[in-house]
């Protein structure tokens, strides 16, 4: 087809369709070639695309290599102190590094859960606006050079600067029984303002890593201010204790009980993840030999040989970490030359020490501890309920013991058995911790100091409800005393009720 | 598609004082591990708008209705992903949020409209 025959063909067409077929016999085309097209704008217009395209690309890459990261120890220092002063969470904790914040942000989110359902915090904590805090970091002047050589660490001395914080206690998103209890107080906190500016004598070292671009770490900083303070020397950082994880979490348990016993600090130390207690691995050797000392002169003091025959374990994997649960042990070994077997198999102890042998279960336990007025208490039954266990984690292949998550899981464990009625009434926290109540012999408290909503069932078990005290009307005397008493009124009670407990007693013999 | 990029970079979330763009927001979030790990990938592809948002535009003066709608789509999609993830976040949302879902809607109504263009011209055809 040629545009003779499609009249409607465009000149691109055309074009596109090339020249007709050369009549038989001619060499030259049937029609003559189409007018050259004016190539400089399109020529231009792909320069431009081209170089838009390339900038968008450089664009994407260069994010995704840099990642937000500091290029050098005083940026990082520089990101955390700007990101406090801006009350920028998320800043604070992208300057953190990074396996402390694996490690404390999922904490710090659990107890900011915790104290929200307690009522402490405000229930509506809006990440980007901490009201009520307002903090100012100004002059900063830092310094920094690598740590004892190191190349993955940095210590930034902060020489100077300027710190002014205003706490206004009514925009702070205190929950209610905070505000309820200060509204009972009476206490109407004014704005607080404080500047601290920091001079060459206050001077202080944070320690950055470097682990893809630099970050403050904590532990180190920690660390470093322990060797100062000790006057100790800078350790060398490439001889510190070498992570050795175990092949399962049960095994990692079992190795640190074994190293425990052993008193073999460095195998402990060793079983401890690193990331996270990469600070300790680093800085062991300034205290490992003399604790070795310390060993090694027990030992010459004393004989003893324990050894863990058998662990029972049931271990909980989530991912990467597992919580450990001891269900039975048994131990044998001597101390002094006398032998001695010790075991648990999950409800009774048994353990035999020379001539003597003992079994105790835990059912007898709980019985003689009712009698003493210290049973099993609710609170204890649901921090058992828990099933607590030693966290462990995986690293590189082993798995390591975590200390810092056990402790986090004991505190949460703890925060979550507690209700807002027992904040109120500190004396029903304490009796169903312990129990029985510190505070019942002369409390002070009132004679109601068992009666709240919360029942755990053991005034009956203990014949509580049956109880008179005899101190209560001495008690009154305290009691009576108004929150605002002056000092006079105070002690006008106070020997009211020395005199009164005196007669009391002296009347009880 | 121009506003979409535009948008991208105006400030979408505030965390204290500090104000952050989209790419500021999701390389941060990322490194925090605030979203889930499967979308840790996909969220990293965000640094990307910037040239499938110029693809898209190259790909409607070249006339290439597939590539154009699919880019356009793809744009789109991401934008208002993005947009209802840090809606549901706790963080304070800024100017860039609003400007951006509109943007990404109508980016995904503009790739859907070229495409059903192209798909009529060439039953015509």
């Amino acid at each position: 087809m040629t545009d003779e025959t499609n009249p409607w063909a465009r000149p691109d067409d055309v074009a596109r369709q090339g020249p007709a077929p050369a009549a038989p016999g001619t060499w030259l085309p049937a029609y003559p070639a189409p007018p050259q097209r004016r190539r400089g704008p399109a020529v231009v217009g792909v320069a431009i695309a081209s170089v838009l395209v390339l900038a968008a690309g450089a664009f994407a890459v260069s994010s995704l290599v840099a990642e937000g990261t500091a290029g050098s120890p005083e940026e990082a220092v520089e990101a955390m102190f700007t990101a406090i002063a801006d009350e920028d969470v998320l800043g604070v904790l992208d300057a953190m590094a990074p396996a402390e914040r694996e490690l404390y942000q999922p904490f710090i989110e659990d107890v900011v859960d915790e104290l929200q359902r307690l009522e402490v915090l405000a229930g509506a904590l809006d990440l980007g606006d901490i009201g009520g805090i307002e903090l100012d970091v100004s002059d900063l002047e830092l310094t920094s050079a690598p740590l004892g050589g190191s190349d993955r660490l940095a210590a930034v001395t902060v020489l100077a600067g300027t710190i002014t914080s205003t706490v206004d206690p009514d925009g702070v998103p205190l929950g209610s029984f905070v505000r309820d209890l200060m509204e009972e107080e009476g206490a109407a906190l004014e704005p607080i303002t404080a500047t601290e500016s920091l001079t060459a004598d206050d001077a202080f070292d944070l320690v950055v890593v470097d682990d893809g671009g630099w970050h403050v770490s904590l532990h180190y900083s920690i660390a470093e201010a322990a060797r100062q303070a000790a006057g100790a020397p800078v350790p060398d950082f490439s001889a510190g204790v070498v992570p050795d994880g175990a092949a399962s979490p049960e095994q990692a348990i079992q190795e640190l009980l074994q190293a425990a016993v052993d008193l073999d600090l460095r195998a402990v130390i060793a079983l401890l993840p690193p990331g996270e207690m990469s600070a300790l691995h680093d800085y062991a050797p300034l205290f490992l030999g003399e604790a070795d000392e310390a060993i090694e002169s027990l030992r010459g003091s004393s004989s003893f040989d324990i050894s863990i025959d058998r662990l029972d374990t049931e271990a909980t994997r989530d991912g990467s970490t597992a919580s450990v649960t001891i269900t039975g042990f048994a131990a044998s070994g001597s101390i002094d030359g006398e032998a001695f077997d010790a075991s648990f198999d999950g409800d009774c102890f048994s353990g035999v020490f020379g001539e003597e042998s003992e079994e105790l279960c835990l059912d007898e336990l709980e019985e003689e501890g009712m009698a003493m007025g210290m049973g099993r208490s609710a609170f204890a039954q649901e921090l058992v309920d828990a099933q607590l266990g030693v966290m462990t984690v995986e690293r590189e292949g082993g798995w390591y013991v975590s200390p810092t998550r056990s402790f986090q899981e004991v505190i949460l464990a703890l925060m979550r058995v507690v209700d807002r009625e027992d904040l109120e009434d500190p004396e029903q926290l304490l009796s169903s911790a312990f129990g029985f109540s510190p505070f019942l012999y002369g409390s002070g408290f009132g004679e109601d100091s068992f009666s709240t909503e919360k029942d755990f069932g053991f005034e009956e078990d203990f014949g509580f409800e049956e109880y008179e005290d005899p101190y209560a009307e001495c008690n009154a005397l305290l009691d009576d005393l108004p929150l605002d008493a002056t000092e006079e009124e105070y002690d006008a009670a106070s020997e009211a009720f020395n005199d009164c407990f005196n007669e009391v007693a002296g009347n009880e013999g | 598609m121009a506003a979409t990029t535009v948008a991208s970079f105006l400030p979408w979330a505030r965390s204290g004082a500090r104000l952050r763009n989209s790419y500021e927001l999701v390389g941060v979030v990322g490194r925090l591990d605030l979203v889930p790990a499967m979308l840790t990938g996909p969220s990293a592809a965000w640094y990307f708008l910037p040239l499938c948002a110029l693809l898209t535009c190259i790909s409607v003066f070249l006339r290439c209705t597939l590539c154009s709608t699919v880019l356009g789509l793809v744009v789109g999609g991401a934008t208002l992903g993005l947009v209802v993830a840090v809606l549901g976040s706790p963080l304070g949302i800024e100017l860039g949020v609003p400007v951006a879902a509109s943007t990404g809607l109508l980016s995904v109504v503009s790739a859907l409209m070229v495409g059903a263009q192209g798909r009529g011209s060439r039953r015509d055809r």
